[in-house]
């Protein structure tokens, strides 16, 4: 479980004049879900995201996993970024042997990811789909308890992004893994989520929580089915 | 290869202009004139022996200065509590010619290859090791973080992280600090050495023999160039990772 407790955040010195970014913002993420955070480009995502993985210290309040402050980046908790954040200098194979000695798992993932037949390729040489299939191997193969994805898909062209939601729904949810989902794209959000939670800016506020029952495994043709455009609609009414 | 047909025409004009002169005796040779003298140089060997001599000399003084600027470069850029100890020494070092340290050089070294060593360490050290820092500390947040969430340990980050993304601005640095130190090399031989390509245009300037001295000259500029070169060749056999682009070395 990752527990965010009263958080407060902005940047900069002193109190900003359009008030605090974070403002004992409070959020609960339970085991095995696939939560998204939807709201607005500039409110407040990619900070909170820092925030969770380490690389900002809050003003106050804390980021607990499974009841231990933490207070440090750490393989606990995986970023997936916004932008590409692969070494450029190393192979596919390179990108994960950095993070482990293990050959059998590396394989295993790869595998999984449908990279093992590109193993000698640099960063520079895969498709945008097939990089972020890479920043995924790599996140599982730390066996993380969570792995936030931060706008994951937003560089890449509509028809690549939505066969690589696909992909990576199903992968995610093969691992069992806990995944907390960043984006300001609603369809995105109810296609990947079990959860939606509605945010808006200045400070960060949790408007309203939607839970999505569409059953596994999704493909993408969902999105034209009356189900899902009904929670299309009810998210859209309640932004 | 069609630049040096441009180059070689402009060489063949000045070549007429010295055959139309009504008066043959100028002090300056013609290009024919150099180029025959070139060839008997050749021909004779002793130019050779300076021709080894220069460039070992500048390829030891230079791989020792690479050899302790990338690491600095590297640290540097790693650590702000190095970088502020270093800083002061380097930025008061840096705007010291080569060739100012020659009196000090000759004094620690004698005049023999140690002095070479030494100036030519000095000339090439400070574009790599700025090169290298610049590197070094233009990392991208992004690969930080994401050594710091996967717990990359600090040997890892460093040698595989933080060397490898810095490469690309240490090749500029080598670059740069190649030309440098060959520059630093010859000035030194023409102050005090008793060999090396400075050498010959020194003693060639005592005999007035104005020919070789352009020789000198001429073999100077053309293994500077292929000194740069030859990294440039290094560069895209190290670095296969970066796109491969058209010919922009200079
Ligand atoms: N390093 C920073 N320094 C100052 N302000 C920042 C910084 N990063 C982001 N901001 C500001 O904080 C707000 C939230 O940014 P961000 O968390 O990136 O939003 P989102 O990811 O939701 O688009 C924006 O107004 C942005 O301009
Ligand atoms: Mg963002």
């Amino acid at each position: 479980m990752l527990n965010l407790d009263n958080i407060n955040f902005s940047y900069g010195q002193g109190e900003p004049a359009g008030g605090r970014l974070l403002d004992n913002f409070n959020l609960k993420i339970s085991e095995g879900e696939l939560l998204s955070l939807v709201g607005p480009s500039g409110c407040g995502k990619t900070t909170l995201v820092n925030i969770i993985a380490g690389y900002l210290r809050p003003i106050s309040g804390r980021v607990i996993v499974d009841g231990n402050v933490v207070t440090a980046p750490g393989k606990d908790r995986i970023v997936i970024n916004q932008e590409n954040d692969l070494f450029g200098w190393m192979t596919v194979w390179g990108n994960m042997k950095i993070i482990s000695e293990d050959e059998t798992l590396i394989r295993k993932y790869l595998e999984l990811t449908n990279l093992s037949d590109f193993t000698g390729y640099y960063p520079r040489q895969l498709s945008g789909g097939m990089k972020k299939r890479l920043s995924l191997a790599r996140a599982l193969l730390a066996d993380p308890k969570f792995i936030i994805m931060d706008e994951p898909f937003v560089s890449l062209d509509y028809k690549i992004r939505e066969k690589l939601q696909e992909e990576i729904l199903k992968i995610i949810k093969e691992s069992g893994k806990t995944v907390l989902l960043v984006t300001h794209d609603v369809d995105e959000a109810i296609f990947l989520s079990d959860k939606i939670i509605l945010i808006s800016g200045r400070p960060l506020t949790i408007k309203s929580e939607l839970k999505i029952a569409l059953s596994h495994p999704r493909k993408i043709a969902v999105k034209d089915s009356e189900e899902f455009r009904s929670l299309r609609n009810s998210v859209k009414n309640s932004l | 290869m069609k630049k040096w047909l441009t180059f070689a025409a402009v060489i063949i004009i000045i070549q007429l202009f010295f055959v139309a002169l009504p008066d043959k005796n100028t002090f300056l040779p013609s290009p024919l004139g150099v180029f025959l003298s070139l060839a008997d140089q050749l021909q004779q060997g002793e130019i050779w022996l300076h021709i080894a001599t220069s460039l070992a000399r500048v390829v030891i003084g230079f791989l020792l200065a690479a050899s302790l600027a990338i690491p600095l470069g590297i640290l540097s850029g790693y650590s702000r509590t190095f970088n502020d100890f270093l800083k002061p020494f380097v930025e008061i070092l840096r705007p010291i010619p080569p060739i100012a340290w020659i009196p000090i050089a000759i004094l620690l070294f004698g005049v023999g290859n140690g002095s070479s060593y030494f100036i030519v360490f000095l000339g090439a050290f400070f574009p790599i090791f700025t090169n290298t820092y610049f590197g070094s500390v233009s990392l991208p947040v992004v690969y930080r973080n994401v050594a710091l969430s996967f717990e990359v340990g600090r040997n890892k980050f460093i040698t595989k992280i933080l060397f490898y993304f810095s490469l690309p601005y240490i090749f500029t640095g080598l670059k740069i600090g190649i030309g440098m130190a060959w520059m630093s090399l010859i000035a030194a031989e023409l102050i005090g050495a008793q060999s090396g390509l400075g050498y010959f245009i020194q003693i060639n300037r005592l005999l007035l023999r104005i020919d070789n001295v352009i020789v000198g000259m001429i073999l100077i500029g053309a293994i500077g160039l292929a000194l740069a070169r030859s990294l440039t060749v290094l560069e895209k056999k190290i670095m296969p990772w970066l796109p491969q682009s058209k010919d922009s070395s200079y």
